[in-house]
Formats: structure tokens, C-alpha cells, sequence
């Protein structure tokens, strides 16, 4: 794992510069830094208030789209259900609150306890039967998706309520301050997974779990209920993050979960965290960061979404490479 | 078609033992019963019809079954899109050229057999996680799908392919796209490599120190399946005469599902082209049921999901793989 800086390390900054980077993601907050100065550059007006508020408030709806595949990549696993619960997510909140007259907070009453059991039911096959979670997570997506829009009907009408569009429109303040709501709520989310993951028994317990189930059992860790968590709280965020999309986009589209679920990986790739550990959720706003300034810049300079999809491919296969290696068979033997 | 025969263990129920020996049984019980379904809800059922709009998901789950039997997960994610690719290259570039003959399902399996190929060696040099190439790889292909054809592409009416969706001769066409993949798996079965890939995706640890060059198998199980895919694609645009990006993503999942069902463990190293096949036909015939029976298309991506859990989850109780400890 020790490609992190490309050449054997020679000289001792050298070493210190690679043990730094697989302690934080450095070379990630650089190249950062260049999309930021590069666009500043280049494009008129990109370093103004509004734009770089505008940037966050795009890479916050990526981040939080990505915290249940943090959390899901970190046992072990992988999650993609993303797309699948973010639209069942967007639409219990507009179009079925609207035709069952439940309101937004009766839409929401039922859509927590709802991702959490489809979620936690992933988690507990997968870990029972020993089925890849990649299959079981596409399935459930799916499934969330068509137990929302089949009784629904065809027609997407949903459209947000007005208090919840404030929530991530790049000109409303939060106390105050001058960012909106999505942002602060952000923060706050990634302090609290920053706290969780190292200095709660919980938090060690899931790293105990990715890194080594068996030695995690021995250490008397129930990693089935660690699975189930983890997939109950990962199908709750995906769908907390279709409400706040709902709340950034105003209506309601069926492929709004689409590009989210590249995002997510990307992102948690990106920042560096791998399969099973070590990672947190920090490297993972990192990587959304980076994703939203680099295609936030190239759009400004004429990307399509295809090139998108192929920078976003490229990019996943590169940071792999730098941390995701796996060992050799003839070291396996 | 499981090449690693399944060990007897003491006091297990011999309904199991079977299962396990021949994964395909449950698919194949499933496609009886719901042929029979179908003949009874359509009583002129149009065989040729049917079987043409059946192919490109049998094709699409034989080309996602050789890599599943490679193991370590190794799911190609990119099937679907490298199937629209290979329909977009075929409507939008071969056709128009002149190239639109019988010469042009080598071209496509090439094309897609090198996607496959080079997804299995950025597998074996960079020694990263399948799933995670695959999916890098799917994105990939999906860019490239979209730049290359923006709109939709349409498929001249009187190219050969379209009657690989009808009859050659009053043979059926979609029979013989089907016999392609099967004859190539069927004529790998005579080469050390079928063995060699079963062997790799049981352990590839004992499988290399048995002296198995096992890169190159999983290389080239890769590119197999992106042949298949090649196939898929051209059959999926004989069917409906036009390439769309857009549909990129459809037959993913689905293909997977296809090669779960008909009793191949994801775990890689058991079941095979008669699996892959049943299963895709149970999916398939499920879906015409539906149709039968006017279920809202809005309902069917809770359907579909529900059923892929139900194979998966019956599949891995079947096998027995009964312990909850994950090693």
C-alpha cells in the first residue's frame, strides 16, 4: 500500500511526504487548491462569493449522497442503492405526501423507519448468506424505488415545499451567516462522523469489522448487527439526501439519483478511503471537494456530461490504483 | 455444468445435494412452470417472437457468467453498456460503411472482447478489486456511448441482422443467436481453459500453485464475456432497430440477475452456460406474465428487485453456504 507517492521513497522528506499522505489526503487538498486557482484564472467571476458558495453548496449535496457509501465501504461492503433510495427519498417527500395529503413531515415520518428496514434488511442477508452486497444493494435500490413510484403512476408532479427549497438555495443565510442551511448541516454531519468514527466504541467496532471480520468476531464484536447497522444507516442517508436534492432542485425527476451514485463512489474513492478500511468520512468531503471544483471548472470550460462519466470512470480506476491494490496471489499461497 | 463435483456431506437432505450439484435445476423448474403460465394466460403464443425478444438477455447473461465463474467478485459491471455500444457501432458505423455484413459480428466481438480484455488486465497488473474496474469501466463505456451517439441510431430495414429477430430460411433467427455463444462455450469445454477457469474461481490460491497461469484465465474469461457481450449487442439491434446511450444501464443488473438465478455462485467457480441461459429465461418469461396480466411499468422496478433478492437469497440457501461467519 505503500504507492501512495509513485517512486520508492529515497530521501527522508520524501518518506515523510508519503507516510503523510496515507495519513491525510495531502495531494488531494493540493490539487484542489490548483482547480480552485485555475479556475480563478480562467473563468470570469469563479472566485466571487455567490460562485464559491455556489460550489459548496453542490459539493454538500455530494457529500452527503456519499456518507452511506463511506460508512458501507468501510465494513466491507459497497452500496448501490444510492440512486434507488435518493428518488424514493424525493418523491415520498413531494409527489406521494402530495396525492396521500400526509404533508412533508408525515411523508418523512414514514420514509426513515422505511430506508431503515429495507437497509438493514441488506445488511442482514448479505451477511447471513454471504451474498455480495454489490447485488443485494442494486436490488434493494430498485426495489425502494418501485414500492414508492408504483403506486404513484407514471407522472412526476412533485413539486418541494417552499420552506425546503431555502434549505440549499445559494442566496439564503443560515442564523445569519451568509451560506445556507445545507452547508452548515455539513459541517456539522462531518464533525459528528469525524467524533463517531475515532473516539466512540461504535466507530472502533466498524473499523474492527472491515479490517479483519474474523479477528472482530473473536474480539467479541457482533459484526452481523454491524452490518445491519451500517446498511440501515446508509439507506437512511441516500434517502435524506433525495430530500435535500428535492430541496436544491425544486421538482422532482426520476433520474435524479443517477449521477449520484458515481458521485458517491468517486468521492469516497477519491479520498482515499479503501474496501474494509483505513478511510473516514473526512477524506470523503475531501473527494467530493476535489470532484465538484475539478468538474465544476472543466464544465465552465465546455466538459459534456459524457466526458463526465468518462473522467468520472478514469478517475475512479486512477485513485484505485494509488490505494485500493490488493496483494499478489503468489503471496497469498 | 458444475465441473467441481460437489462433496457428499454426511446427513444432508438429498434434495440440497442435488441443488448443489446442478445449480440450474431451480431455474429450470421455474422456466416449466411459467412456460406453462404463459401458454395458458397466451394461447397463440409466437415462439419466434418470443425467442427474439428473449435473446438479448440470454446472450447478455452468458456474457456475464464467465467472469462470475472467474471469482474474487467478479461481477462485469460492464456488460450493459459495451452491448449498446456494440449496437451503436453496428447501426451508426458498420452498416453505413458497407461493413454491415456477416463480417461485422467479428468486428463487434473483437470490439467487445478488447474492452473485456483490458478490463481483465487493469484487474490482474493493477491487482484491484474486479467490481471496482468493471464499474470505472461501465462509466467509461457510457461516456463513450453517449458521445458517439447522441441520438439515437436507426437500423436500415433490410440488413441481414434483422433477421436474426425473425426467420433465416424458416430456421428460426433468434435460435442461432443463441447457438453462437453456446457453441463457443460448448467448443472452450474441449480445452484445458474451462477446467482451468473452474479451478481459478474455486480458489485461485490452489489454483496457482497447481501451476495454472492464472492471470492469463482470468484475462481471458474477461474478454470472453466481452464478446459475448459484442453478440448481445447485435442482437439486442436486430431486435429493436435502433441503438440508444440512453438504454445504456438496462441489462446490467438484470444479466447479473440472470446468472444468480440460474444457480451460479457469485462467489465464482460453480455453474455455467445452461444456468445462465434458465435463468435469463425464468426473468424473461416472468416479465411476459407481467405483461400479461397489464402490471403498471412503474411497478416493475419493485418487482424485478424483489425477485433478484428472492434468487440470490434462495440460491446461497440452496447451496448450503449456511455459516454466518465471513472469512
Amino acid at each position: 500500500m505503500s504507492a501512495a507517492a509513485g517512486s520508492p521513497p529515497r530521501r527522508g522528506a520524501w518518506r515523510a511526504l508519503a507516510a503523510a499522505q496515507r495519513r491525510f489526503p495531502l495531494l488531494q487538498l493540493v490539487l484542489l487548491v490548483v482547480a480552485f486557482v485555475v479556475g480563478v484564472v480562467t473563468l470570469p467571476g469563479f472566485g466571487g462569493g455567490l460562485s464559491v458558495v455556489s460550489v459548496l453548496v453542490i459539493a454538500a449535496l455530494a457529500g452527503l449522497a456519499s456518507i452511506g457509501q463511506t460508512i458501507t465501504i468501510l465494513v466491507g461492503g459497497f452500496d448501490l442503492s444510492v440512486a434507488g433510495f435518493i428518488v424514493a427519498g424525493a418523491l415520498l417527500v413531494t409527489q406521494v405526501s402530495e396525492q396521500l395529503g400526509i404533508g412533508f413531515w408525515g411523508a418523512f415520518l414514514i420514509l426513515v423507519p422505511g430506508a431503515l428496514v429495507l437497509g438493514g434488511l441488506v445488511g442482514y442477508l448479505s451477511h447471513r448468506f454471504r451474498i455480495q452486497p454489490l447485488i443485494l444493494t442494486l436490488a434493494m435500490g430498485s426495489f425502494a424505488l418501485g414500492i414508492v413510484r408504483g403506486p404513484s403512476g407514471l407522472a412526476v408532479v412533485g413539486q418541494a415545499p417552499t420552506w425546503l427549497t431555502g434549505l440549499s438555495s445559494p442566496i439564503s443565510t443560515t442564523f445569519g451567516l451568509p451560506v445556507p442551511p445545507i452547508i452548515v448541516i455539513w459541517v456539522l454531519v462531518t464533525i459528528a462522523l469525524a467524533v463517531f468514527l475515532r473516539f466512540t466504541v461504535g466507530g472502533r467496532r466498524l473499523y474492527l469489522t472491515g479490517a479483519n471480520p474474523v479477528a472482530a468476531e473473536y474480539a467479541l464484536v457482533r459484526t452481523r448487527r454491524v452490518w445491519v447497522i451500517a446498511f440501515a444507516f446508509s439507506a437512511l442517508c441516500s434517502a435524506l439526501a433525495g430530500v435535500m436534492l428535492v430541496s436544491f432542485s425544486g421538482n422532482v425527476d426520476p433520474n435524479l439519483g443517477n449521477p449520484y451514485l458515481f458521485i458517491s463512489l468517486a468521492a469516497v474513492i477519491v479520498g482515499g478511503t479503501t474496501g474494509g478500511g483505513p478511510g473516514d468520512y473526512t477524506r470523503t468531503v475531501v473527494g467530493a471537494l476535489l470532484l465538484t471544483m475539478v468538474t465544476t471548472v472543466l464544465v465552465g470550460h465546455g466538459l459534456t456530461s459524457a466526458d463526465q462519466q468518462i473522467m468520472y470512470g478514469a478517475v475512479i480506476l486512477l485513485a484505485m490504483a494509488i490505494y485500493g491494490r490488493e496483494r499478489r496471489i503468489r503471496d497469498r499461497v | 455444468m458444475s465441473a467441481v463435483a460437489a462433496p457428499r456431506r454426511a446427513g444432508e437432505p438429498r434434495l440440497r445435494r442435488l441443488l448443489r450439484r446442478h445449480g440450474y435445476l431451480l431455474a429450470l423448474g421455474l422456466t416449466i412452470v411459467l412456460l406453462a403460465v404463459n401458454l395458458v394466460l397466451q394461447p397463440n403464443f409466437g415462439w419466434i417472437a418470443q425467442l427474439a425478444s428473449f435473446a438479448p438477455l440470454a446472450v447478455a447473461a452468458a456474457a456475464s457468467m464467465p467472469s462470475i465463474v472467474s471469482g474474487r467478485g467478479g461481477i462485469d459491471m460492464s456488460i450493459g453498456p459495451v452491448m449498446t455500444l456494440s449496437g451503436i457501432v453496428f447501426a451508426g458505423y458498420l452498416a453505413p460503411n458497407g461493413l454491415g455484413g456477416l463480417e461485422a459480428l467479428p468486428i463487434l466481438m473483437l470490439l467487445g472482447g478488447a474492452i473485456g480484455a483490458v478490463n481483465g488486465l487493469i484487474v490482474i497488473w493493477l491487482r484491484l478489486s474486479p467490481i471496482v474496474v468493471t464499474l470505472a469501466m461501465y462509466f467509461i463505456v457510457i461516456g463513450i456511448n453517449l458521445k458517439l451517439a447522441p441520438t439515437p441510431m436507426r437500423l436500415a430495414d433490410d440488413n441481414w441482422a434483422t433477421s436474426l429477430a425473425g426467420s433465416i430460411g424458416g430456421f428460426p433467427g433468434p435460435l442461432i443467436s443463441l447457438a453462437i455463444p453456446v457453441a463457443l462455450w460448448a467448443l472452450l469445454g474441449l480445452t484445458a481453459f474451462r477446467r482451468n477457469l473452474y479451478a481459478v474461481g474455486g480458489n485461485d490460491a490452489t489454483a496457482f500453485t497447481a501451476g495454472i497461469a492464472v492471470s492469463a484465465v482470468r484475462v481471458v474469461a474477461f474478454a470472453l464475456g466481452g464478446a459475448f457481450a459484442g453478440i448481445a449487442g447485435l442482437v439486442l439491434v436486430a431486435l429493436v432497430r435502433t441503438a440508444d446511450s440512453s438504454t445504456s444501464s438496462a441489462y446490467t443488473l438484470i444479466a447479473i440477475a440472470a446468472v444468480a438465478l440460474g444457480g451460479t455462485s457469485l462467489a465464482g467457480g460453480a455453474g455455467g452456460m445452461t444456468g445462465a441461459l434458465l435463468g435469463a429465461a425464468s426473468i424473461f418469461l416472468v416479465q411476459s406474465v407481467l405483461a400479461d396480466a397489464q402490471v403498471p411499468q412503474t411497478w416493475l422496478p419493485a418487482i424485478y428487485g424483489a425477485m433478484l433478492i428472492v434468487a440470490v437469497v434462495v440460491g446461497a440457501l440452496l447451496s448450503g453456504e449456511r455459516t454466518g461467519r465471513r472469512a
